[in-house]
This record gives structure tokens, C-alpha cells and sequence, in this order.
């Protein structure tokens, strides 16, 4: 019963996200999950602790219905975002010579897209051909400077220069 | 009380690397940190289901006590490859440097950084054998590739999300 609550939860999250980025217009797509399987989360944490008490099946009905959708979010991001993603799904589509792989990536279209997800997103504002970063973009560059001291990452942030050419490791690769 | 050993470990864990193990140079390769984290997975999986088959937790425990661990290896390895290595945040930290700039200086400043990723991705996906290189000279996911493809394709088709190219 516990464990039903969880994966019915999880898939009811699911289905109301597809539901919903078909019907209205969503500036993000992984947020707008973020809303939705927070407030079943809220629901099912009710539910479980009404029915259950406080036990290890209310609590283990809450902890893998948190699992599964932070799973979710991870796999709409990786395929929202992922260059990898993106190389293994146009080879499987169309496999082709490597050169030619390379010809047809627009590097263009690659910031652009980015550059639209952050504006949709609220992090930057474009005005009179400017781009300039919002409220929201300056907290999480500030967010991730922070992290990065944490986790003592030593490359440099600047987008420019040769210290990008050091290799990144496995899982930024995906990105 | 199996709850709180648990959280403990996992707070142990954490305090650890954040007290100690940040500061080494090997802990700043991806590599390590995933070792980090599938050490202390296996340890975690390999002392619930010893317990489990002792009958000190049932299903439910044995199952939530996963998933809590799940949670934070997943959060913390989403959040350590984010901070290194995200393009959009690259993008972002490019744009606080300057108070605006033009949509078409901002591309050329970072145009050169899709080019650099998408070749290292390429070489990165064939060193795994996720990509194998025919005999008529194209490049096509391998069985394992495919593995990876077919489900992120379903997740595409739920979410309407596009790829980044």
C-alpha cells in the first residue's frame, strides 16, 4: 500500500507535468515539474502520515516518492541540456561521419538556445539589443560561486581563455 | 533508530568531505567524487540488506533507508558537477562581468566554448564505447548508447523539452 502510494504519486506527477507543458505556456519546463511534485509531495505526506502514522512505511512512501522525482528532474535536464544526450540522440536518429557530425553542430544555436532558456527562465532580460542579467541570474551566478568555493573547484569561471581547456570530468561531460 | 544511524552516516559523510577531503587535489576530479559516493552507496546497500535479512528492518525501512541515501548522492554529485562544468552558468557569469552587452557579442565570446565541448563530448562518448565507428564511416550509438538514448527519448516525448543543438 505504502509503496503503491509513492509510485502512483510519482506517476500522477508525471502525467500532470505532461499535461500541463502541453497546455499552457511554461517559461520552464523542469521548474514546472518542481511545482507540481512538490505539492504532491505535500498531498502524499498527508496522506501517508493520515493512514500510516509515523512509521517506516509513511516515511519510506515519502523518502522513494523524493528519489523518483529527483531522478525525474535530473533525466529532463540531461535531455533538455545534455551535449552528450544530444550527440547520442541525432546519431541514433542519423548516424553519420564524424566530420560531417561536426559540420552540422551549430555552435550558434547552441548559446542562443541557452540564452533563450535563461530568458524564459527570468535570469536575463534583453532590452534594446542588450542583454543584461536580471535580479534571479545575479543570485544564482552568487549561488554558484559559492558552490564552487565549497567544492573547491579550481578552473576558472571566465568563459574566455585557456584555462578552458582543461578537460572537465565525466559527469559535466553529459552537460 | 535506523533512521538516525543513517542520517549520521550521511552527515558523517558530508562533514568529512567538506572538512578534509574538498582541500586534496585528487578530490577535485570527477572520478574520485563519484568513488566517494559509490563507496559509501555500496556500504550503505550492503549494511541495510544485512540487516533486512536478520529481520532488524522490514521492506519498508530497507527500501526508505535507499532511497534517503539515493537522494543525497544524487543531490550532491547534481550540484558538484553544476558548479564545474554548466554552460549556461558560464554564460550567466559572462554577463555579470559587464553591465549589458549586445546578444551578438556574447555568442562570439562564447561560441568558441560550444565548439570546445561538443568535441570533447564526442571523444568522451566513444572513449566510454557509447558511440562505435562503423564500417561504412559513420558514428551510431552501440548497444549500451542505445540503452541510454531510449529513455531520455521517452522523457523528451512527456516533457515536449528540446536538445540544446
Amino acid at each position: 500500500m505504502w509503496l503503491a502510494l509513492s509510485c502512483s504519486g510519482f506517476a500522477l506527477a508525471v502525467l500532470l507535468h505532461a499535461i500541463s507543458v502541453r497546455t499552457r505556456s511554461n517559461p520552464s519546463i523542469a521548474r514546472n515539474f518542481v511545482y507540481i511534485s512538490s505539492s504532491i509531495a505535500i498531498l502524499l505526506a498527508c496522506i501517508a502520515f493520515w493512514r500510516f502514522a509515523i512509521t517506516d512505511e509513511s516515511i519510506a512512501a515519502i523518502l522513494i516518492y523524493v528519489a523518483l522525482s529527483e531522478a525525474y528532474l535530473f533525466l529532463i535536464t540531461l535531455a533538455a541540456t545534455g551535449v552528450s544526450v544530444s550527440l547520442l540522440m541525432r546519431l541514433s536518429s542519423r548516424p553519420m561521419a564524424e566530420d560531417d557530425l561536426m559540420r552540422s553542430y551549430s555552435t550558434r544555436a547552441m548559446v542562443e538556445r541557452r540564452l533563450d532558456q535563461l530568458q524564459a527562465g527570468g535570469f536575463l532580460v534583453e532590452a534594446g539589443g542588450r542583454l543584461r542579467l536580471r535580479e534571479r541570474g545575479k543570485a544564482l551566478v552568487r549561488a554558484f560561486v559559492i558552490a564552487r568555493s565549497l567544492f573547491k573547484h579550481r578552473r576558472s569561471f571566465d568563459v574566455v581563455g585557456p584555462v578552458h581547456d582543461r578537460e572537465s570530468g565525466e559527469f559535466s561531460r553529459w552537460r | 533508530m535506523h533512521w538516525l544511524v543513517l542520517v549520521g552516516f550521511i552527515g558523517g559523510h558530508l562533514l568529512l568531505y567538506l572538512a578534509l577531503l574538498r582541500h586534496l587535489r585528487l578530490f577535485e576530479r570527477e572520478v574520485t567524487i563519484a568513488a566517494y559516493h559509490g563507496v559509501a552507496v555500496i556500504i550503505v546497500i550492503a549494511v541495510v540488506i544485512a540487516a533486512f535479512a536478520r529481520g532488524a528492518i522490514g521492506f519498508a525501512a530497507l527500501t526508505g533507508l535507499l532511497a534517503l541515501q539515493s537522494i543525497y548522492s544524487m543531490s550532491f554529485l547534481e550540484l558538484w558537477s553544476l558548479a564545474e562544468g554548466s554552460y549556461s552558468l558560464q554564460i550567466l557569469a559572462e554577463l555579470s562581468r559587464r553591465d549589458s552587452i549586445s546578444r551578438e557579442e556574447l555568442i562570439a565570446a562564447c561560441a568558441a566554448i560550444g565548439a570546445q565541448k561538443t568535441r570533447r563530448r564526442l571523444d568522451y562518448l566513444l572513449g566510454l564505447k557509447l558511440l562505435t565507428n562503423s564500417a561504412d564511416g559513420c558514428l551510431r550509438p552501440s548497444i549500451l548508447g542505445g540503452m541510454i538514448v531510449r529513455p531520455l527519448r521517452i522523457v523528451r516525448r512527456l516533457t515536449t523539452v528540446q536538445g540544446v543543438n
